[in-house]
């Protein structure tokens, strides 16, 4: 058995030994029970239908490449006094928001700060990146504070700009970005202590505090490209987005081609394995084979807590096991996507093909976060009228909305759901257009083109039927 | 876990393998065709 086929044999064995966990499903804490017409898990047949009814259509009507270089038109200029003006806006909330959480109420719910990093900042500007471009980057506020002082420097000693002392390590390339998401991801969805408003605010404090030091070490601009976790996760949505800010010009192209014109930097695959995973283990850790009386957390759990390991602790523990267990799961799959095609096509290496093709998964990546992470912005987002109006939870009342409510009539739980599917269907679609296009301008033939990415299919629909498994086994 | 409970429980867990199905089949369809070029080559070579 050749090394692909034994790898694909693994993970089928893998998936259903891993499905076949007894327990009914449990209710997830914001979606409501939903009346479907058809069982949940038709919809993975219907989308793996569609997605292999893609891939021929791709293979017959797609016969040479079209998007290695993004099509782009100009459709507007902005003043470049709107950069530092959206950069003081972003330092400003971000000191208010802290401030609140240092100085405010330290219950999670009442307190603005949990709210602001987990919904609006974390999910909402993810969504806001894919409809309006790279919007972070302009308020981002650490990069706007390091502008500052670099533009004060010129003015206090005129012809001398703040040089970056040291050259940006090549080998580094996004490394720093996938492990501070990959940090982020465990105070999230790990850490015990993460909706403690001080906890956080202190965090954040010392985020910015290390963005800044990487930032004068090895230049704004470079290490907020690479190194600064949330400029990388977020520009990488923005690269789908139809526009592009740039230089006081607006470009609108066409949506998700902008990502092929991603860098081939060292940490990439881990980057979105990471996304990826983090945002899976997000709905996985909330599941029934997760969760549960004699299920994986309780037993992982066990083991730690047999070892002498503090319960707290040792909850921790199981945690980190399975965020890494389902980033490693992530890895694996796009692995045994470049392994197939490198077996099926052409004299390419893994390792190029890996590189090659990683834009594929940003799609993915942003179809996951739609998918996870709607329901928890159409409703816990409303919490931001009342909390603005009473950051502190002091019982003020700055905006007179400190009364308003969450509306949980505001979508159905069944629209969630088709929203859902939708969005995963399309982004595995998505990337496996890109997929498509980007194999024609590596093979020099159609016919092997399309063979490459026989493997790619299989992981789409790896990829898309775990993602639906996930949704369906936490509501 | 025991072989006999996952049996007991089967109708509560038998749809999640269903999410499996689409993965098998294509891996299996994907192997098979993988199998006839072999042999059509291996053949070839004869």
């Amino acid at each position: 058995m050749s090394t692909p086929r034994r790898l694909a044999a693994g993970l089928s064995a893998g998936m259903l030994g891993w499905l076949a966990f007894p327990e009914a499903a449990l209710a997830h804490g914001l979606v409501g029970k939903t009346d479907l017409p058809i069982p949940r898990w038709l919809f993975a047949w219907a989308a793996a239908i569609v997605l292999v009814a893609s891939f021929v259509a791709l293979a017959t009507l797609w016969p040479r490449a079209r998007y290695q270089t993004p099509p782009e038109r100009q459709i507007g200029r902005y003043p470049r006094l709107l950069d530092p003006i959206c950069g003081a806006i972003g330092v400003a909330l971000f000191v208010a928001v802290t401030y609140a959480g240092i100085a405010g109420h330290q219950e999670a719910t009442a307190n603005i700060l949990p709210t602001w990093i987990y919904v609006i900042f974390w999910v909402g500007l993810a969504f806001a990146s894919f409809l309006f471009g790279d919007i972070f980057r302009a308020f981002n506020p650490w990069r706007a504070a390091a502008r500052l002082v670099a533009w004060l420097t010129g003015l206090v000693r005129p012809g001398r700009t703040a040089a970056e002392p040291l050259s940006y390590p090549s080998w580094l390339g996004r490394w720093p970005a996938a492990l501070g998401l990959l940090g982020f991801a465990w105070l999230e969805l790990v850490y015990v202590n993460k909706d403690v408003p001080q906890t956080l605010a202190f965090l954040a404090l010392g985020y910015a505090a290390l963005q800044l030091i990487g930032m004068s070490l090895y230049g704004i601009e470079l290490w907020s490209s690479r190194a600064d976790a949330f400029s990388v996760y977020f520009n990488l949505f923005s690269r789908l987005s139809w526009l592009r800010w740039a230089d006081g010009r607006i470009y609108r192209r066409p949506p998700f081609v902008g990502v092929v014109t991603l860098e081939i930097l060292p940490g990439t695959v881990a980057l979105l394995a990471v996304m990826i995973g983090s945002t899976s283990f997000d709905g996985f850790s909330v599941g029934s084979v997760w969760v549960g009386s004699g299920q994986l957390f309780s037993r992982l759990q066990d083991f730690f807590t047999n070892l002498g390991v503090a319960v707290e602790t040792a909850s921790e523990l199981a945690g980190t096991v399975g965020l890494l267990g389902m980033v490693l799961v992530i890895a694996g799959l796009y692995r045994i996507g470049v392994i197939g095609m490198r077996s099926l096509g052409g004299d390419h290496d893994a390792r190029e093909l890996s590189a090659r093709f990683i834009h594929t998964l940003v799609p993915i990546s942003l179809a996951y976060v739609v998918a996870h992470y709607f329901s928890l912005l159409a409703y816990q987002g409303q919490a931001i009228s009342y909390l603005a109006s009473d950051p502190l939870g002091d019982g003020s009342n700055i905006f007179g909305t400190a009364s308003s409510s969450i509306d949980y009539n505001v979508v159905s739980a069944n629209a969630i759901w088709y929203v859902q599917v939708g969005a995963l269907i399309l982004g595995h679609v998505a990337g496996l257009t890109l997929a498509h296009d980007r194999a024609l301008a590596t093979y020099t033939r159609i016919r092997e083109a399309t063979r490459s990415q026989y493997w790619m299919l299989a992981v789409m629909v790896g990829f898309t039927s775990l993602g639906l498994w996930i949704l369906s086994s936490t509501q | 876990m025991t072989f006999q409970p996952i049996i007991a429980h089967f109708g509560h867990w038998y749809f999640q393998i269903l999410y499996a199905v689409p993965v098998v089949v294509i891996v299996g369809a994907l192997s098979l065709q993988s199998w006839r070029e072999n042999r059509a080559q291996r053949r070839r070579r004869e």
